[in-house]
């Protein structure tokens, strides 16, 4: 592979494809569980 | 005593849950999802007890004011990479490391379940933040997770796509299934903490 198909394949494997959406509804996930777990 | 029936007029927030880990002889015979295997898997210690202590899953009991609404068994496993779409893949796992490791680490949702009395109060969707949560707190901990998978029934898909899970691509055992893998890449969160 090629040009720019190369640079496309190179980029979509290299860069995090994140998902704003999964983002908004994970956002704080974590520290809610820390918060449980001392409880 | 609080019942389910207040529960229904009251707003449940993260907080206001408690998670317990599943031993013998908790009271979980008034517990009804609406699906009779996953009763069946809560109600029989023959089965959640004995799961738990041969160490193929952990049961955690989810309540709210002392009632019990919900619950969800966990284990480690892995996913082929195989099943996952390229294009759905986050970045990060070049072609060398597609070439030596064929799965990827996951925590398996072998179970997961709301008392039938109060679907729509985004109870599940406090549990799978939960999860999420225990799985980027294990990273951090030094044990590697990459997904979150399970194995959806047809009429639970919609809602696991609503909480971002994708399906795995249809290819050998995933064609003709009508429990369909999904999965969370945890890395698609971005710097959620």
């Amino acid at each position: 592979m090629t040009g720019e198909a190369g640079r496309a394949f190179k980029k979509r494997l290299d860069k995090p494809k994140a998902d704003p959406a999964a983002a908004a509804l994970y956002r704080g996930a974590k520290q809610a569980y820390l918060r449980h777990e001392r409880k | 005593m609080v019942s389910y029936d207040d529960l229904r007029d009251l707003k449940i927030d993260e907080d206001s849950l408690r998670y317990e880990k599943y031993h013998r002889g908790m009271d979980v015979a008034g517990f009804d999802c609406d699906e009779q295997g996953l009763n069946d898997f809560l109600r029989d210690p023959r089965e959640v007890a004995a799961y738990q202590e041969a160490g193929l899953g952990t049961t955690t009991l989810v309540y709210c004011h002392g009632l019990l609404v919900g619950f969800f068994t966990l284990g480690n496993d892995g996913l082929e990479i195989k099943y996952i779409d390229d294009r759905r893949l986050a970045g990060k796992v070049n072609r060398r490391q597609k070439e030596i490791v064929k799965t990827v680490p996951a925590i398996k949702i072998g179970r997961f379940a709301v008392d039938k009395r109060l679907h729509g109060k985004g109870i599940g969707t406090h549990m799978m933040r939960y999860i999420v949560g225990l799985a980027l707190a294990q990273r951090e901990r030094g044990v590697a997770v990459r997904l979150l998978i399970l194995e959806a029934y047809p009429r639970a898909q919609p809602f696991y796509t609503r909480l971002r899970f994708l399906f795995t691509s249809e290819k050998g055992r995933e064609r003709n299934k009508r429990n369909r893998t999904m999965y969370l890449d945890l890395d698609t969160l971005g710097e959620v903490d």
